[in-house]
């Protein structure tokens, strides 16, 4: 169980996917513009990739280890999640049509998301079981939804802040990501 | 080795496309009015400009579906110049569209000609041009003139006016989207209806200490002659110092022929061919 909890918090905010490895900066800076957007891209974040690690994890340990190509794992990925991210699109926008107007512009968006891609392969990577791997996913969409949604509320006050002219927008947004993923790293001692 | 990860991919490859094929063939169908907006959004024109003020297409095409009456209230300007794609969407709502009335287009409320006031040689946009002691021609209200509308215009309906040095609007190219709108440092492009009869082509504002007949050969000289002549389609704007349209669509024929400058352009209004003879004398 202790281990569970460590692999969640060092996904969740030690190796932030944004702050610490600098994955999935694109909808960090596209989507954090208004807070109810950013818990959106971010829910659409956990599911896929929560979906992606464990399909992937039958994949690398049922298929691909047993034929011994290993090495073909991050196109066979790609081909998967972004297959994955199809079906997880159809399901939703047939059934659930009040979820599709929440999430649904934003699940093509993932479809080549490196944050997925990444996600799937840190889980093989560090040899995860599927229970690991179905945390350290969860981990990551968390801390991805977090760190988007603290983003999105700096930057919906930074609008209306008095910044120099030439910063005004995206530099100062960029400042701004540099001090939270200072911020972030006092999280290091924790796990 | 390599030959059998070649036939694993494929697999990989054909068993996700049968998963998305039985997905799809599976599935239930999506809600009525879903399916609606999708035939709809067929028709629409797709190129997402936000014009009639929802997010892109495809949220327009929902909000037609729910209620047809939105294409009235916000139409796409877009698509009311393709009578086609007009009468597949007749069709589908089952409502009259007067399309010809409701077409807009863009105008440019400068007539061009002002001095230069220095040399320009920088980055050859209007927006960065403006912020250098507000642009190099003489008046400070004029179309710069380095095409920054041109660059969004999707339907390229505007050109540039190689000897008036301003950007002119072809109408029957322009959809009356408006991205050129947000895009102008100098805020003088409007859309407008097309059957508007008139419109005022200087942007002049009133500034102490600055006559615009010093800068600009055509601009408005306040006069108000246009006034004068027809008082009930126009009015004097003292803070402004130029004229205004207090009933839009009351042409003003007289206005347009006695203004000394031509700055009332006709836009819908039907000129005699005398007054157009009569222009052009004067430019001369």
């Amino acid at each position: 169980m202790n281990d569970l909890l460590a692999i969640f918090f060092g996904m969740a905010l030690v190796n932030n996917f944004i702050l610490a490895k600098f994955l999935g900066l694109c909808p960090f800076f596209g989507v954090s513009k208004k807070l109810s957007n950013a818990i959106s891209m971010g829910m659409a974040v956990i599911l896929v990739m929560i979906a992606a690690s464990l399909i992937s994890w039958v994949i690398y340990y049922f298929v691909l280890q047993p034929y011994d190509i290993v090495f073909m794992h991050i196109v066979i990925f790609i081909l998967v999640v972004a297959s994955l991210v199809q079906i997880i699109e159809m399901t939703i926008r047939r059934t659930n049509i009040t979820l599709y107007n929440a999430l649904g512009i934003y699940l093509p968006l993932i479809t080549t998301n490196c944050a997925v891609l990444g996600i799937v392969l840190i889980n093989v990577q560090q040899e995860y079981s599927i229970i690991e791997s179905l945390v350290a996913s969860i981990g990551a969409g968390v801390g991805f939804t977090l760190v988007l949604a603290i983003m999105s509320g700096i930057r919906e006050q930074l609008d209306l802040a008095d910044a120099p002219k030439c910063f005004k927008g995206i530099p100062i947004a960029m400042i701004t990501a540099m001090i939270l993923s200072l911020v972030f790293l006092a999280f290091g001692g924790i796990v | 080795m390599n030959t059998l990860g070649v036939i694993i991919l494929t697999m990989v490859g054909f068993g996700s496309a049968i998963c998305i094929f039985i997905a799809n063939r599976y599935l239930p169908r999506e809600a009525e009015h879903l399916r609606k907006a999708e035939e709809i959004s067929g028709i629409l024109p797709g190129m997402n400009c936000g014009a009639c003020g929802q997010a892109g297409c495809f949220a327009y095409a929902q909000a037609l579906a729910k209620d047809k009456n939105v294409i009235v209230e916000n139409p796409c300007m877009v698509l009311m110049k393709n009578e086609d794609a007009i009468a597949k969407l007749e069709e589908k709502l089952g409502i009259k569209i007067a399309s010809t009335e409701m077409s807009k287009g863009a105008i440019i409320r400068c007539n061009g000609k002002s001095d230069l006031s220095f040399d320009y040689k920088g980055i050859d946009t209007c927006n960065a041009a403006v912020q250098l002691a507000g642009g190099y021609k003489k008046c400070p209200f004029g179309c710069i003139g380095l095409g920054d509308c041109i660059s969004v215009c999707p339907e390229g309906a505007i050109s540039i006016d190689k000897e008036k040095n301003i950007a002119v609007v072809d109408h029957d190219k322009c959809i009356g989207c408006g991205l050129c709108t947000k895009e102008c440092p100098q805020n003088l492009i409007e859309i407008v209806s097309l059957d508007l009869p008139q419109y005022l082509g200087c942007s002049y504002t009133y500034k102490k200490n600055i006559v615009s007949r010093e800068r600009c050969d055509v601009g408005c000289i306040h006069c108000r002659i246009c006034q004068k002549t027809a008082p009930d389609a126009l009015e004097w704007d003292e803070k402004k110092d130029l004229p205004r349209f207090v009933e839009k669509s009351m042409p003003a024929l007289d206005a347009v022929k006695k203004c000394p400058k031509h700055i009332i352009i006709p836009l819908a209004l039907d000129i005699a061919d005398d007054v157009k003879d009569d222009k052009k004398l004067s430019n001369n």
